[in-house]
């Protein structure tokens, strides 16, 4: 044990020295409050990166990780070199809880990528805020989140009820409807959806408005779409969580001779179970999904082709992550300006940013709440065998 | 850890200082925040593994519902203490009631599936952890209760009598107090009738519950202990999380707590702790890694197991240096125990101080009645009749297969009788389960050996004593007059009782495992064991098989000895007729669950009968006898 014992030792020892040596490096930027010399900044990158979750995870960790290898070849932020440092939690919030504590503890730590949870951002954002940690999260959309008056957290994706109103606007403004059906699920998420797309398309005008509920899982939709077709409305609004129930939904409304504009949710943006199992009654058809068709921005073009040239295909969610570095870059390049930095100066610079163009196809804003300013809702159209985006809605 | 609990007081209360001082300023030296959370967090797990260890490590249940008592631990505190339904109870009510609660699930859910065995224990309770995630995940419509995925968030501050914990490291010191209380629980189970009940039950269940073990009983009480700390911890996680949410308490925490618990080995206190602390710690040094996280997480714990295959601290110490044993030479060479019984080349003497006093009455102690037993088409039992007087040594012969042992397994409980009944002293004992019948007063050994070869022989012995004491876990867990009084008196029963063997069973043998002993003193300490249930019948299934000459010799002496200075009835099987001839007050042959004599050893061995079963049917005029 004595000989054991001491190798232990002796390789607890050069690991410290060696720590010491490769931290104390000199470079340009400075803590105020504490006086320690800033020799690296660190981005945490929080999320499920072993695990059921971990591909999307991924996704958002190599996006996020194209625009900080960016930032680095031009130099990094005053001189300083950063680094992306990842905090796995394998879905499990407690698991996260010390990702977040050990982000918070890390001194040369400026701000973090994530949650991509909602229940992980629940039960993690008052940790980063006591730490005054800058949190941008690139896919949680509960809403509550953001109102529970948490400073340093911010989302680069919309709420759920944000989706509601974009969809009242893109019914009225691009489908130029005056009389919609709208038909719901009985789950919170489809309840709430239709709930405040009625809302809004109220707000905007639009009181000639059917609502009837659904069963998820019916494999026959024909009395209530009876209904819908004596009504005879301009757009049918179906809001079904899975791709083959509105497959299904397309399909009899098409039978029934109805000619309303179907509108289907996100679950629907599925090229085999929505668009190959309705048998081409989908055609012309429209979904909303939250993600936009990077393949369609122009100004995504270079992050489109570094990411598939390493990583492969994008599913969504890189496209987000790539922006949210770049936007928290920016803020602590803003903060860093004077040669000082602060983690408080990097939430209050991350407040201010304001019409921010990156590659998502709108000017980003964050507002009091450290939300998406009107959020965004990409709208696609159903063209042959594909979707085909048409509009982008962000609240306006 | 035994010579632990063997140190005067005073060393051990210095021990106990030293570690409580610095258990008590290690938050403080914390490096960071960080840190301070993973020390906190350990704390949990060291709860939840040791919890897990009562349940499969003591009692060697196959649990895997283990983490959804963990969860309603958490939720229930999420539903008491939160807006979530609008209840707001104080916590030293709430984790109480928690825990209690917990245990209710545990003890329901234990009395349900107590019949099953092994894997199928393990797909219910997976079952049952299943369903529990799944109500979590959908009790949010239609009136919200879980929250769903969402989970519960925003909870009360546990206020200790006007002192509010709020702070982590106050968290810190909450958590690990309870570490301690259940550590020091478990461990004074571990050292009771209970922990000895537990482990028996892992080793044989079978002989357990003939030894006088309430299976039954110890398999619900592992389950519900073990429910209960997971609860207690349940609510002691939330609160430190200020959430709960459904994949807080999902497969992936349980296999993490039974890695703990089997890296450290089974059953082992401080090496369940150990495995606790070092899974706890490792994955943060693997947590920027990503998938390599998982791999070299999963290398370190394949290796760990190559090299420990009965955990970190299973079995013997992994850092202690080897116990010199008596029983081997200086070569290292395993001693037959019968080379030390005779290396003077003379019997060691075996202390019998009490002279002889009973003898055979007349008066019935068993009665069986026309018992008939039938396994599918096979009648093993027809319609045999028996009576055994008190105090008589009778003795049961016959060929293999004349359902000898099947008597035994009927008299014993083991089986119900297809017909018939059977009775002791006027008491009708048939359809009674095993270890109510040891504690009526019969009791057995068994024909193919079965000792708790793990245990001590201390503690084989002491399971015997288990249906006489009634401590409870709240005798035990205080230390109240009950158990003291009991483990007392339990302690120097055992001593008497294995030094009726002389040195055989004594002196170094009491703290050697069963399993080192020589065959001869397996059946010693086997008979030892049934010695000590106050059973005032004894059924010994051949006690001398696979015994030389000599101990045949003494084995039947001390059969003889036992009824005559201890006054037990004795109800033997036995193969070697010199045995039968030489103790037997009486002797019953059986063929084919038929009786076919029954009288003095003389004229059962000269019955015709008799002989032909053993011999054949005679055939060519010569008259075949059985050796008088």
């Amino acid at each position: 044990m004595g000989k054991r014992f001491r190798i232990f030792m002796i390789l607890g020892l050069a690991l410290c020295v060696g720590g010491f040596f490769a931290s104390a490096n000199a470079a340009g930027l400075v803590d105020p409050a504490t006086g320690m010399k800033i020799t690296e900044i660190h981005i945490g990158d929080a999320g499920a990166f072993t695990g059921d979750a971990a591909s999307p995870c991924m996704e958002i960790f190599h996006s996020a990780q194209i625009a900080l290898d960016e930032w680095n070849a031009k130099g990094g932020i005053h001189g300083v070199k950063l680094k992306h440092i990842m905090g796995d939690d394998a879905m499990d919030p407690a698991q996260a809880v010390n990702v977040a504590r050990k982000f918070v503890a890390d001194k040369l730590m400026f701000g973090v990528i994530g949650p991509p949870m909602s229940s992980i951002a629940q039960a993690t954002m008052g940790i980063y805020a006591s730490g005054n940690l800058a949190c941008i999260t690139t896919a949680v959309s509960k809403p509550s989140l953001t109102e529970q008056g948490y400073k340093n957290f911010f989302r680069l994706c919309a709420r759920n009820d944000s989706h509601g109103w974009n969809c009242a606007l893109f019914i009225k403004n691009y489908l130029k409807a005056k009389k919609v059906a709208v038909l719901n699920e009985r789950d919170a998420y489809c309840v709430n959806m239709a709930k405040e797309t009625i809302k809004g398309l109220k707000k905007l005008g639009i009181k000639d408005i059917l609502h009837e509920t659904i069963v998820a899982g019916a494999k026959d939709y024909s009395s209530v779409l009876t209904k819908v077709r004596v009504y005879n409305p301009d757009v049918l609004f179906f809001v079904a969580t899975t791709a083959p129930d509105q497959a299904i939904g397309v399909r009899q409304a098409k039978e029934l001779g109805i000619k309303a504009t179907f509108l289907g949710t996100e679950g629907a943006k599925d090229v085999k179970d929505f668009i190959e199992a309705s048998q081409g009654a989908a055609e012309g058809a429209y979904v909303y999904h939250f993600a936009p068709d990077i393949y369609a921005i122009p100004a995504a073009a270079n992050y489109v082709k570094k990411y598939e040239s390493k990583y492969g295909t994008i599913s969504g969610f890189g496209p987000t992550a790539y922006e949210a570095m770049n936007i928290l870059l920016a803020a602590i390049n803003r903060a860093a300006a004077d040669g000082k930095i602060t983690r408080k100066e990097v939430i209050q610079e991350l407040h201010k940013t304001k019409n921010y163009h990156g590659i998502l196809g709108f000017p980003v804003t964050f507002n009091k709440k450290g939300d998406l300013e009107g959020g965004a809702t990409y709208f696609f159209k159903v063209v042959g065998k594909k979707f085909k985006q048409v509009a982008v809605m962000t609240g306006k | 850890m035994q010579r632990f609990f063997a140190q005067s007081r005073s060393v051990k209360s210095s021990w106990v200082a030293g570690v409580a001082l610095v258990f008590i300023l290690l938050p403080h030296f914390m490096p960071n925040g960080y840190w301070l959370r993973i020390y906190t967090v350990t704390g949990i797990w060291v709860m939840l593994a040791l919890g897990l260890n009562v349940v499969a490590g003591f009692a060697g249940l196959f649990d895997l519902s283990y983490i959804a008592f963990f969860g309603i631990g958490g939720y229930t505190f999420a539903l008491l203490s939160s807006n979530q339904l609008g209840i707001h109870l104080p916590f030293l009510v709430v984790l109480p009631l928690a825990a209690f609660l917990t245990m209710g699930v545990g003890f329901a859910l234990g009395s349900t599936s107590l019949r099953l065995k092994g894997d199928y224990l393990a797909i219910v309770t997976l079952a049952f952890a299943e369903i529990f995630k799944l109500m979590l995940l959908n009790l949010e419509t239609p009136v919200n209760i879980t929250g769903g995925v969402n989970g519960i968030y925003g909870f009360d501050p546990i206020n200790l009598f006007g002192l509010k914990v709020r702070s982590p490291v106050a968290y810190s010191y909450l958590i690990w107090f309870f570490a301690f209380l259940v550590t020091f629980g478990t461990y004074r189970l571990k050292n009771s009738r209970y922990g000895r009940g537990w482990e028996a039950l892992r080793e044989d269940e079978l002989a357990a519950e003939a030894i006088g073990v309430n299976t039954t009983k110890m398999k619900l009480m592992a389950f519900a202990i073990g429910a209960f700390v997971a609860g207690t911890a349940g609510v002691l996680f939330a609160s430190l999380q200020n959430s709960v949410f459904p994949n807080n308490f999902d497969f992936p925490q349980l296999v993490i707590v039974y890695c703990m618990v089997i890296l450290g080995g089974l059953g082992n206190i401080p090496g369940v702790i150990a495995g606790a602390i070092l899974l706890s710690i490792l994955p943060e040094f693997l947590r920027e890694y990503g998938a390599y996280r998982m791999m070299s997480y999963g290398l370190i714990l394949i290796i760990l197991m190559a090299l420990r295959p009965q955990g970190l601290l299973g079995e013997i110490g992994f850092l202690s240096k080897k116990k010199k044993r008596p029983d081997k030479d200086e070569t290292g060479r395993l001693r037959a125990s019968t080379e030390l019984y005779y290396e003077n080349g003379k019997v060691v003497p075996i202390s019998r101080e009490r002279k002889p006093v009973y003898a055979k009455t007349d008066k019935i102690a068993l009665e069986v009645k026309g018992v008939t037993q039938d396994f599918g088409g096979v009648r093993a039992l027809d319609n045999l009749s028996l009576v055994v007087h008190e105090r008589e040594i009778l003795s049961i012969i016959g060929p293999n297969g004349a359902g000898k042992t099947t008597l035994f397994n009927l008299i014993s409980g083991i089986y119900r009788p297809t017909e018939g009944r059977i009775l002791f002293e006027g008491q009708e004992i048939s359809g009674l389960k095993p270890h109510k019948i040891v504690s009526i007063g019969i009791v057995r050994t068994f024909q193919n050996l079965r000792l708790f070869s793990k245990m001590t022989v201390m503690d084989n012995a002491k399971v015997g004593r288990f249906c006489r004491t009634k401590a409870g876990p709240i005798s035990i867990l205080f230390h109240l007059p009950r158990h003291v009084k009991e483990e007392k008196e339990t302690e120097e029963k055992a001593r008497e009782v294995l030094g009726l063997f002389g040195t055989r069973l004594t002196g170094y043998r009491f703290n050697q495992q069963a399993i080192f002993l020589s065959y001869a003193n397996r059946r010693r300490l086997e008979i030892a064991r049934t010695l000590m249930t106050d059973a005032r019948l004894l059924l010994l299934d051949e006690p001398s098989a696979g015994m030389n000459p000599q101990e045949t010799k003494e084995i039947t002496e001390f059969v003889k000895f036992l009824r005559d200075t201890y006054g037990y009835t004795i109800l033997l099987i036995e193969h070697k007729l010199d045995v039968v001839r030489e103790i037997s007050d009486r002797v019953i042959a059986l063929d084919y669950g038929v009786k076919i004599a029954e009288g003095s050893y003389r004229d059962v061995a000269n019955n015709e009968k008799v002989v032909e079963a053993y011999l054949g049917r005679k055939g060519h005029g010569k008259r075949a006898g059985l050796k008088i």
